[in-house]
């Protein structure tokens, strides 16, 4: 069986960056900048964009491609490629398929929410809500946490759910060429082209109020990027810079890991790599930082910007930029575009998580695309369930906390070290200027081996520090709501029990040898 | 918005359109280099 090929250079690292232009790119990056610092918090987000994304980012794609050079196209195998002498090192990649799939399993459905919210917006169902209180009403009746004089059940956020996920795996089924990358070409051309007719829309309000002329988009760029220096001396902004910039570059997914496996020996990855990350950069600074606050503040005024810019992504994406639109000449439509353009950066990103899975079935199992494909929809449709149907009881973040926080920095972290220490350094940095368009500074061979991992670990150690022992003894969790977020985590140790074993079985079967050394 | 609002803004702007433009110019001179 022929190895699958990306159909150009554009398109792979349009892929790359369609993975990485996410929601948090235009709900999340906006809200911690106001809150950590303004235009100061630039700073630590560029020393960490540079320090630490950037490097990871080139890791990824040179260990992919390095690992798609001996038919491996997922972290277990691209691992016990890289370090043959320890046979348990594939037992960590697991880590890069477990992560993907338990994010696309709830990432799907809040996607889905998308479709529905587009489709309310244009067809007026929630223009009757006037307030956060009814809004809020509106969103907790489509998620069938409440019955309301909106909704009365599940039925149309299941059937958008349905739509969803349909399409994610109809893109799949089209392949790596002719899904993947036509999607992502498209969809990232369509997904700017929107967020500039949204950035312009708002940069263009003026003064909604006539009688607050101080509320308006320039002064709340003002919100956005006036520096607060002081914020620079705590370091929960600096950890905030650097966790930004580790989840908006889909670093540590092993999503990059397995697109750059179907790169060739001679394509490159070290220009790839960093055009596809500066085209995340222009989607998230940029136009991201350009609506949500600047509209928030024209309608709404400092105090209350500075109480969005606090929300989480659900409260801002389906409560409040609903409300602003509904003041805005032709709202409506408006909203359906934010919509349209909040679910392509979902869609692009969703597809990215169900592929190392799938690479997993394919390249291990010598499964047929349509059969891994087969699988993993029953699979993961199944385990959807029970976040669409015990939303309101802890699931989904539990499976946030340990497919994202968890699993992407623990998976990083591995990576870091492996690439400069165990591959070590020298063959490393060949292996990433073989067949490059650019020469990457030599100080990087110093930052890839010493600070990414550094940093890496420190992350590591104050989550470690500050959030494990809470989480795993559930504080803060509701006591009703404890068995279920118990059961969720004993579904994911099953999930990641069950991958520990597919690999084991793999390896005694196909690669007994080195099972066995 | 303040003056050192707008000297923040301008500058992160101006990184990261110049590595943008940058990297797309020479992806895609690279993109034609192979295609001949």
């Amino acid at each position: 069986m022929s190895r699958e090929r990306w159909g150009s250079k554009l398109g792979v690292i349009l892929a790359v960056a369609g993975s990485a232009v996410g929601l948090g790119n235009f709900l999340r990056f906006p809200g911690i900048a106001a809150d950590n610092g303004g235009g100061a918090f630039m700073i630590p987000y560029f020393i960490s964009f540079f320090l630490l994304g950037l490097p990871l980012m080139w890791i990824e794609w040179t260990i992919g491609r390095f690992g798609g050079g001996f038919e491996h196209s997922t972290a277990p195998g691209v691992f016990q490629t890289m370090w043959r002498k320890n046979r348990f090192i594939k037992y960590f990649g697991v880590i890069g398929i477990f992560g993907p799939t338990v994010i696309f399993i709830y990432y799907t459905y809040i996607e889905s929410w998308l479709v529905g919210y587009g489709y309310f917006a244009l067809t007026g169902r929630y223009a009757a809500c006037t307030d956060s209180t009814q809004m809020t009403e509106f969103l907790k009746g489509y998620q069938g946490l409440v019955n309301n004089e909106y909704f009365s059940g599940l039925g149309p956020a299941y059937l958008f759910f349905l739509i969803t996920f349909a399409i994610n795996i109809l893109v799949l089924a089209f392949g790596i060429r002719g899904g993947i990358e036509r999607v992502c070409k498209w969809g990232l051309v369509v997904l700017f082209g929107l967020a500039i007719i949204l950035v312009v829309r708002v940069l263009t309000l003026g003064a909604p109020d006539a009688a607050r002329p101080e509320w308006n988009p320039i002064a709340g760029m003002g919100f956005l990027w006036n520096p607060q220096w002081e914020k620079l001396k705590e370091a929960k902004v600096w950890l905030a810079a650097a966790g930004q910039i580790f989840f908006t570059l889909s670093v540590g997914f092993g999503v990059i890991l397995t697109y750059a496996s179907y790169l060739t020996r001679q394509d490159d990855v070290a220009l790839s790599g960093l055009t596809a990350a500066t085209t995340n950069e222009l989607a998230e600074v940029i136009l991201g930082g350009s609506i949500v606050i600047p509209a928030a503040f024209a309608f709404v005024g400092p105090q209350a910007t500075q109480s969005i810019a606090g929300q989480g992504l659900f409260d801002l994406g389906f409560v409040t930029m609903p409300l602003i639109f509904q003041k805005m000449a032709y709202g409506p439509v408006f909203a359906a575009l934010w919509f349209f353009l909040l679910f392509i950066a979902g869609v692009t990103s969703s597809i990215s998580l169900a592929v190392p899975a799938i690479a997993f079935l394919e390249d291990e199992f010598n499964l047929s695309r349509r059969e891994a494909i087969i699988i993993f929809a029953t699979i993961t449709f199944i385990l959807c369930q029970p976040v669409i149907f015990f939303l309101g009881n802890g699931v989904l973040g539990e499976m946030d906390f340990w497919g994202t926080s968890v699993s992407l920095v623990v998976f990083g972290t591995i990576e870091a070290i492996l690439f400069g220490w165990v591959f070590g350094i020298d063959r490393a940095w060949t292996e990433l200027h073989q067949g490059s368009d650019i020469r990457i500074p030599g100080f990087y061979r110093w930052i890839i081996k010493y600070v990414t991992p550094l940093m890496l670990l420190t992350i590591l150690g104050v989550w470690l520090w500050q959030e494990w022992k809470a989480k795993l003894l559930m504080d803060g969790v509701e006591p009703a709501n404890r068995p279920f977020v118990l059961m969720t985590r004993i579904g994911l140790m099953g999930l990641f029990a069950f991958l520990l074993i597919m690999i084991w079985v793999v390896w005694k079967r196909r690669h007994p040898s080195e099972e066995n050394q | 918005m303040t003056t050192a609002g707008w000297i923040f803004m301008l500058i992160s702007w101006g990184v990261i359109l110049g590595l943008f433009v940058y990297c797309m110019v020479r992806t895609l001179s690279s993109g034609k280099r192979n295609d001949k």
